[in-house]
């Protein structure tokens, strides 16, 4: 993601093609290129470097990885006004796995200043639990800077258009529990008495979907503190 | 699942699964368990099934740890805050319980 | 939709939003959606150290799923009725079903 990559140009979803964009990773130039915002991705493509109709070098970035998005004024820490993005490197970083590198010399150095910079940010990574570290600022700086508030504009729009799945906030399905499963192994064993919560609700009739809730509620991942927790 | 009915005294007539539980500790101090080792203590005003909370006067710890290079024993620092009225995303929720434990 | 309610009833108030990656951002609430995206405006961040770039920006889109807190200026909350929205909202919930 944060490399620049062979990239398929997106042909569905276009919102906004807007020309003679720099984008910046962290304080390094990567050039001048093309913003293309669709409705599945930002993708920034190097004018210079177009390998076919579909395709050409540059990056893109998932919505889901976009932390935050802001226009920025300040001109005392960047010359020109420009999109403001902080990407979450956690999730970029799995991206970037699957992605075939294809880079220049050039590139190589700008990647390599990039991950300097991305492990200097982040310090304070802890264990693999946190979900902390690892963000990663770009920068899009258009040549005509009308173009700043629709950039942003069309970014909010990519990302009503993107939420994480099963994270609605509206609440259609009532109380049931739909994100149960993100992520844990649960073992949810009631009828033997292994489930200690079981022993504190005699005569509480759980539904399927109860249990769930309830394993949730009493902690995802059981470990010793939150059985202490619990017990006393 | 209570699968041996009993004649056991039921909590309470309305509690038929979990968030009933949560219910019962409106208005009241709950003890969350969040993902970061933190946790939080505070008045419950609101939930819902994502476990999305509004708490007030909350303390929250946060638990670091660091391991000693040369004896290999882990250091835990504590870090408290206080904050008026908070609301917590439930996905970084790990566990909600009546605060039990004095601390 | 009882936070997503909640929420619109804060617009134009200053809070603090906290992201799961530390950042923490004060700035008056502008907008929310009902997956509690935010747009802020006003910005400041309590780390400017982390995040300088932060200072000065016009307007600002919160990704929903990226937050971990956000702190609410307790003297706008009125936690009866918030507490009362919500019974309301678990009885009707329960009567859908």
């Amino acid at each position: 993601m944060t490399t620049l990559t062979n990239v398929s140009i997106p042909e569905e979803g276009v919102r906004l093609t807007q020309p003679h964009v720099q984008a910046y990773i962290g304080s390094q130039s990567l050039g001048n290129g093309t913003l293309i915002i669709s409705e599945r991705a930002v993708t920034w493509t190097l004018t210079s470097a177009q390998s076919g109709d579909h395709s050409a070098q540059g990056f893109e970035l998932s919505y889901p990885s976009i932390v935050l998005h802001a226009t920025s004024t300040d001109r005392s820490n960047f010359p020109e006004e420009h999109i403001y993005i902080v990407v979450d490197g956690n999730k970029s970083e799995r991206r970037r796995r699957r992605v075939p590198l294809l880079l220049t010399n050039e590139e190589e150095a700008a990647r390599r200043a990039l991950q300097v910079e991305s492990e200097e940010m982040n310090e304070d990574e802890d264990d693999d639990d946190s979900e902390a570290g690892r963000s990663i600022e770009v920068r899009f700086v258009p040549d005509d800077k009308s173009s700043l508030s629709q950039i942003y504009h069309e970014v909010c729009v990519g990302q009503e258009l993107n939420p994480e799945e099963d994270d609605d906030m509206s609440d259609d399905e009532g109380l049931e529990c739909d994100e149960v499963s993100n992520g844990h192994d649960l073992q949810v064993n009631g009828s033997d008495g292994h489930w200690y919560t079981a022993e504190n609700m005699d005569g509480v009739e759980l539904s399927e979907e109860g249990m769930a809730n309830l394993q949730r509620m009493m902690g995802g991942r059981r470990d010793d503190s939150d059985d202490e927790q619990i017990e006393q | 699942m209570a699968t041996e009915k009993k004649e056991a005294p039921v909590l309470n007539a309305t509690v038929e699964e979990p968030l009933d539980l949560l219910r019962l500790s409106l208005e009241e101090r709950v003890y969350v368990k969040m993902r970061s080792d933190r946790e939080l203590r505070g008045r419950l005003h609101a939930f819902d099934q994502h476990l999305n909370m509004v708490l007030s006067n909350v303390e929250e710890v946060v638990t670091t740890r660091e391991v000693d290079e040369e004896s290999y024993e882990e250091v835990y620092r504590q870090t408290k805050r206080t904050v008026p009225m908070l609301f917590v995303r439930g996905d970084a929720v790990i566990l909600v319980s009546p605060p039990i434990r004095a601390s | 939709m009882l936070f997503f309610s909640f929420f619109k009833s804060l617009v134009g108030k200053d809070v603090v939003v906290e992201l799961k990656n530390d950042l923490s951002i004060c700035g008056t609430l502008h907008s929310v959606d009902q997956y509690l995206n935010m747009k802020l405006s006003d910005i400041t961040v309590s780390d400017p150290d982390r995040f300088p770039h932060m200072l000065s920006v016009k307007n600002c889109f919160i990704r929903g799923s990226v937050v971990r807190y956000v702190q609410l200026p307790s003297d706008q909350v009125d936690t009866q009725l918030l507490s009362d929205s919500c019974r309301r909202e678990l009885t009707e919930a329960k009567t859908k079903q």
